[in-house]
């Protein structure tokens, strides 16, 4: 292994190369929404950015939701002419699925992508770091998203087509998503940050937007991944996950009891990786297929990466050892000293 | 059909061509065609065409500044003089580059439109252009809406106010963590 070459170098160069591609792709196709490539991405990549590539799943379903289905509903139309464009956008969003399933999350998403550069930010300035999520937070946090797919994606769009709720409500995620600010300022568009007096509707959302995404912004300085952890992108590719041809596989030992590398290595805090001792397949509904505990796994083929049953990477002692040494040197090269914390003799750092 | 359409009307007196085109956007099934397509396709001798036409689900606002392009025959008209007029009663000249191209502001022109109030009133406005040629004259008229600017119940500033309070509180959040990850557990 090259001494600079690792999957989260690699991962690194595809996020960054995404990121361009869907926040700046324009050039590909062209600024009108018809012409984009597939208006179902897995990835919050925002249609309001009007010069990216393309645009997230999000967007169409809760425009269908209010205008198809709900509408239909409310004329006394047909159910199913209503529902036909929602199975269209659904079966789109499934054919990219199934290609590489959660990775859509680790590896493309522009939004995770930023969070993870101001991760590696807050940590070359030398920000004090919080590793690990405690597992009551994580517990506490893993239903939000659900909550947002359910009442914010398809609920509240649904009732505001069937005239229930005013036409506010019409798209409340893309209302808070951060990657909507995020996206439109990355082009020099300012236009998406604002906090909108048109009506309390409006007001609420547009100050809850903005907040979020300063919640974001500081909080991915010192934690990792904040907002993909309140996805509701990722409940969604949850729901579908057996569905995709990339997988996280386990074949445990007795060892996985003791060690906990795994989990210290992962950006969504899943103990499960650590604790499951009988399911091979352990992509869990957070797992977003980034793959670092694959690489911090010291014990041979125990955690791997699979496409469609084909192993396409794999824990090893060596490449452990190599990574790890890396990390440890990334970690030491800050800006400023990191502070020492108070018990640092008594706990294990984190990879 | 999803997506723009265009509306052409012409009339044909004598030595004078009139068009009148209108860019719709419909909803319905998906039409598989660009927007582009539409705009490039030549649908009269003299022709006004929206360089872009504002996005679907998108719109003109008062106080933008969109560009046009004037083609004849399919090609750029250079050195032409367009006439806006509003509904509202404003009026502006412009004069087309080499290309053909040229930029037009939308006048903010709605009476008693009042900050911080969401104001859905929406005006026509029209663009004029004539040209002669071998003795015949073409005139186009391209018509749309445009409405009132959200930037009136959209305040930037307070915008930046309120994502200033959540990176306070992300960063007081944030270190509230990092020292409670700090203090020894006894589970966990």
């Amino acid at each position: 292994m090259n001494s600079f070459l690792n999957l989260s170098v690699v991962r690194k160069l595809v996020q960054l190369l995404a990121f361009v591609f869907l926040v700046y792709g324009i050039g590909i196709n062209s600024y009108y929404l018809a012409d984009k490539l597939t208006a179902a991405l897995p990835a919050l990549s925002c249609a309001y950015d009007f010069e990216g590539a393309d645009y997230c799943t999000l967007i169409p379903f809760q425009h269908q939701m209010d205008h198809r289905l709900g509408t239909a509903l409310a004329a006394g139309g047909n159910f199913l002419m209503g529902l036909i464009p929602t199975l269209i956008t659904l079966g789109t969003f499934l054919l990219l699925f199934v290609v590489i399933n959660k990775a859509f999350c680790g590896w493309i998403c522009p939004l995770g992508t930023f969070q993870e550069l101001l991760h590696m930010v807050g940590q070359k300035l030398g920000l004090q770091q919080q590793h690990s999520l405690t597992q009551g937070t994580v517990r506490r946090l893993r239903p939000i998203k659900w909550l947002i797919l359910v009442v914010l994606v398809f609920a509240f769009p649904l009732m505001t087509g069937l005239g229930w709720l005013n036409h506010d409500l019409g798209d409340p995620f893309c209302r808070i998503c951060p990657s909507r600010i995020l996206t439109t300022l990355a082009t020099g568009n300012t236009t998406q940050l604002y906090v909108d007096t048109a009506s309390t509707t409006t007001l609420v959302l547009s100050m809850l937007g903005d907040f979020l995404f300063g919640l974001v912004v500081a909080l991915a300085l010192t934690v990792r991944q904040p907002f993909c952890r309140i996805c509701p992108l990722l409940a969604l590719q949850a729901t579908f996950r057996k569905l995709g041809l990339l997988r996280l596989v386990k074949n445990a030992t007795p060892r996985c009891e003791r060690c906990g590398l795994c989990v210290k290595a992962c950006p969504m805090d899943i103990v499960e990786v650590q604790t499951e001792m009988t399911k091979r397949d352990v992509t869990f509904e957070d797992c977003t297929l980034c793959g670092r505990c694959v690489e911090f796994c010291p014990d041979k083929e125990v955690l791997q990466l699979k496409y469609a049953g084909l192993t396409l990477f794999s824990a090893d002692p060596r490449y452990f050892k190599r990574r790890n040494q890396m990390q440890k040197q990334w970690e030491k090269s800050t800006l400023k000293p990191l502070p020492k914390p108070a018990d640092s003799g008594k706990r294990k750092k984190a990879p | 059909m999803d997506n723009y359409h265009a509306l052409v009307a012409s009339r044909h007196n004598g030595r004078k061509t009139e068009v009148a085109i209108r860019y719709e956007y419909l909803r319905g099934k998906p039409s598989g065609h660009s927007p582009r397509e539409l705009l490039a396709a030549t649908k009269s001798a003299l022709e006004i065409v929206p360089d872009p036409i504002p996005r679907e689900h998108y719109h003109y606002f008062s106080g933008q500044t969109w560009d046009f392009i004037v083609r004849f025959r399919g090609k750029p008209l250079p050195g032409t003089e367009i006439h806006l007029k509003t509904s509202n009663g404003s009026r502006l000249k412009a004069v087309s580059d080499d290309e053909g191209r040229v930029s037009l502001r939308l006048p903010d022109d709605f009476q008693d439109a009042r900050e911080g109030i969401r104001d859905r009133r929406s005006a026509e406005f029209e663009l004029l252009v004539s040209h002669e040629e071998n003795g015949h004259e073409y005139q186009t008229i391209l018509n749309a809406d445009y409405r009132v600017n959200p930037k009136l119940w959209r305040s930037h500033g307070l915008g930046i106010v309120v994502t200033g309070a959540g990176l306070l509180i992300g960063g007081l959040i944030g270190r509230l963590g990092v020292r409670n990850n700090e203090r020894p557990r006894r589970h966990g």
